[in-house]
């Protein structure tokens, strides 16, 4: 939810499901960044497993959201690092997501429905390998890679 | 043979594909809607400490965390065979009530009022939530963020998280309530009982109002005859959160009404070479396929199974709209699939209703909210009517409470025969001469959305949409045209 402190301009969400092996990738990669950004007092890091008008609820009041989620694209190359911006996911407006909406539709719902949406909401897509076994680590090339990804992350912050 | 293929090919976690299959007339043959594989849960819980179960139970899937954390709580009660304090009991009522209350409004606003109010034959793009306040107005918009941002508040007041509930506890609950919360929460369930009421007004004004609507839930394109289950009272009302399970056979009779603790001497699973869920039957009448009927042992669950299987409702607005819809519909049980959207505004009044009763009694606020497991453990079940229908957790443990095994029957498992019915029927009566209508998408895909089903172990999505991709094959394999979206 959105019960932020004003001076708090960026949310950092790590996205997944943390016992699903490499669907998980979202929330290590957040939880190394918020280790690393501990200092910082104008950026929140937080862990969700949730799209759509619960990813709206909590980036409210944020001028910037960073949303780091696994992904798995056509030509998969495991631990490579996507950038997406949410306008990208434009045409991606369909009510096909199962439980709800997508969080394009989402983000304009809460926009038309006056709440204060982030100037700026960027996606980070991580490659993943295997999001189907039941595990609490990630496959050792995406554990391999951990430290890496939070650095790429951390340079286009 | 002619072959189409419905496949949200990019999600990526946990989906669905449909393939229906035509024969050379270009007729419907066979549908299969196949469930991908997950690994090792199983495995995964074995060797822990069983009190972990219902934090970890809930992580299987982001949509219905509720219900697992309840199903293994109560799962966990069973298997120290320690009975919680009254006050323990309706405070997990009332926390799963709201739970359900707010399940249901997405459901209602974000997938089944848009497929309505905007129309099958909208495009896909403007067929959502947005699409609906373009047509009724932002005010809706707007309420349904506030309810929800209200309950996602009070779950979290109540247990900890509102996702990942940190509460339950074998013989009641970590953490009580004050009265004054008590009667914070009783206020805003009495705005969730006002706005269950605006939504169904919503439906009988925009949906029901129009009578191209009401043909299509009606219809003969959306109706199995099925048994139907779900947990009752001892009044035979239905209940989310406790009680006996009933099962009434097509015509509304009961069939059967056990202990959640017998289900296995009710229910049985067959496993099938093309999808990896299995599918749960009623034992005593038999596999007999992918078929309805008196004699096919397929039964529904979720909200239209819960109705159809009870006495009616425990609350009395609940009971109004409950007793207005079988009218309309032609009495009990109602085997019209498209219903189950109605059925779940009747219990989105019902779980505003409920929880607003035991948030204004005072015994919900009590001090007692656990009593300390003494005995030593061994197995348990515990069952909860979770959105989607009918949830069972089963452990085995040994002496020190270390799961040995886990048997889940979740929700979406049990329509799961029901569901391949639901989209061969849809098909078989859209698709001619081999040829999709242009509504075949979404109408396929509406058979499917009644029962709103839970496939994957995790619900977020990047790109954050499932594509359905439909493949026409001619009898050599060759596609003749694919339609995507």
């Amino acid at each position: 939810m959105s019960d932020k402190q004003d001076d708090i301009k960026t949310l950092i969400i790590g996205m997944g499901n943390i016992i699903m092996s490499d669907d998980g990738v979202g929330i290590r990669i957040a939880r190394v960044l918020s280790d690393r950004l501990s200092g910082k007092q104008d950026v929140d890091v937080r862990e969700t497993p949730l799209t759509g008008m619960n990813l709206v609820t909590m980036i409210e009041g944020y001028e910037t959201a960073i949303i780091i989620d696994a992904i798995k694209t056509v030509e998969p190359a495991p631990g490579v690092l996507h950038k997406f911006d949410l306008d990208e996911l434009a045409l991606t407006m369909h009510i096909t997501s199962p439980h709800g909406t997508n969080l394009y539709t989402a983000v304009e719902l809460g926009r038309r429905c006056g709440l204060k949406m982030p100037r700026k909401i960027t996606i980070f897509g991580i490659e993943i390998e295997d999001a189907t076994v039941f595990s609490e680590e990630c496959t050792p090339v995406i554990e391999s890679r951990l430290s890496a990804i939070a650095d790429e992350i951390m340079k286009q912050l | 043979m002619n072959k189409i293929t419905i496949d949200p090919v990019t999600r990526l976690e946990g989906h669905g594909k449909i393939d229906i299959f035509l024969n050379d007339g270009g007729e419907v043959e066979n549908a299969y809607f196949q469930v991908p594989e997950f690994r090792g849960f199983e495995r995964f819980c074995e060797g822990r400490p069983a009190g972990e179960l219902n934090r970890i139970t809930p992580r299987i899937c982001g949509v219905c965390p509720w219900a697992h954390h309840m199903a293994s709580t109560k799962c966990l009660d069973d298997l120290y065979k320690v009975e919680p304090p009254p006050t323990a009991k309706k405070l997990r009522e009332m926390a799963y009530s709201i739970y359900s209350f707010y399940d249901k409004i997405i459901n209602f606003y974000f997938l089944a009022a848009p497929d309505f109010v905007v129309g099958s034959d909208a495009p896909a793009a403007e067929r959502n939530i947005v699409g609906l306040i373009n047509r009724v107005g932002v005010e809706i918009g707007k309420k349904v963020i506030a309810t929800y941002k209200d309950s996602q508040k009070l779950l979290e007041l109540l247990g900890g998280r509102t996702i990942h509930p940190v509460w339950g506890l074998p013989g009641g609950v970590s953490k009580g309530i004050t009265d004054e919360q008590r009667k914070e929460i009783a206020e805003k369930c009495r705005e969730y009982v006002d706005f269950a009421q605006y939504s169904i007004g919503i439906f009988h004004d925009l949906v029901l109002a129009e009578k191209k609507h009401v043909d299509v839930i009606v219809g003969d394109v959306y109706n199995m005859k099925s048994y139907y289950m779900g947990l009752v009272d001892e009044d035979n009302k239905v209940n989310f959160y406790d009680g006996h399970i009933r099962v009434v056979d097509p015509d509304g009779k009961e069939f059967a009404r056990f202990h959640p603790r017998d289900y296995m001497d009710h229910i049985e699973e067959i496993v099938l070479p093309w999808t990896y869920l299995k599918f749960p039957y009623l034992k005593k009448v038999g596999w007999k396929g992918i078929v309805d009927g008196k004699e096919s042992g397929l039964y529904r669950v979720a909200p239209l199974g819960r109705l159809n299987a009870s006495d009616g409702m425990a609350t009395p607005l609940a009971q109004k709209e409950h007793d207005r819809m079988y009218d309309t519909l032609g009495g009990k049980p109602a085997h019209h699939t498209l219903a189950f959207h109605w059925a779940r505004l009747v219990e989105l009044l019902y779980s505003a209703e409920r929880a607003l009763e035991l948030a204004e009694d005072a015994e919900t606020s009590g001090a007692c909210i656990r009593n300390v497991p003494e005995n030593t453990p061994s197995e348990g079940v515990g069952v909860v009517e979770a959105p989607r229908g009918t949830l069972f957790h089963h452990f085995w443990t040994d002496e020190n409470g270390i799961v040995r095994k886990v048997n889940l029957i979740v929700a979406t498992g049990n329509n799961y025969g029901a569901m391949c019915y639901s989209i061969k029927r849809a098909a078989s009566k859209l698709i001619k001469d081999g040829k999709p209508g242009p509504e075949l998408l979404n109408m396929v895909e509406m058979a499917f959305r009644a029962y709103d089903p839970c496939l994957a172990c995790a619900t977020h999505t990047l790109p954050g949409h499932t594509p359905l991709i439909v493949t026409i094959r001619d009898s050599k394999g060759e596609a003749l045209e694919v339609v995507e979206r």
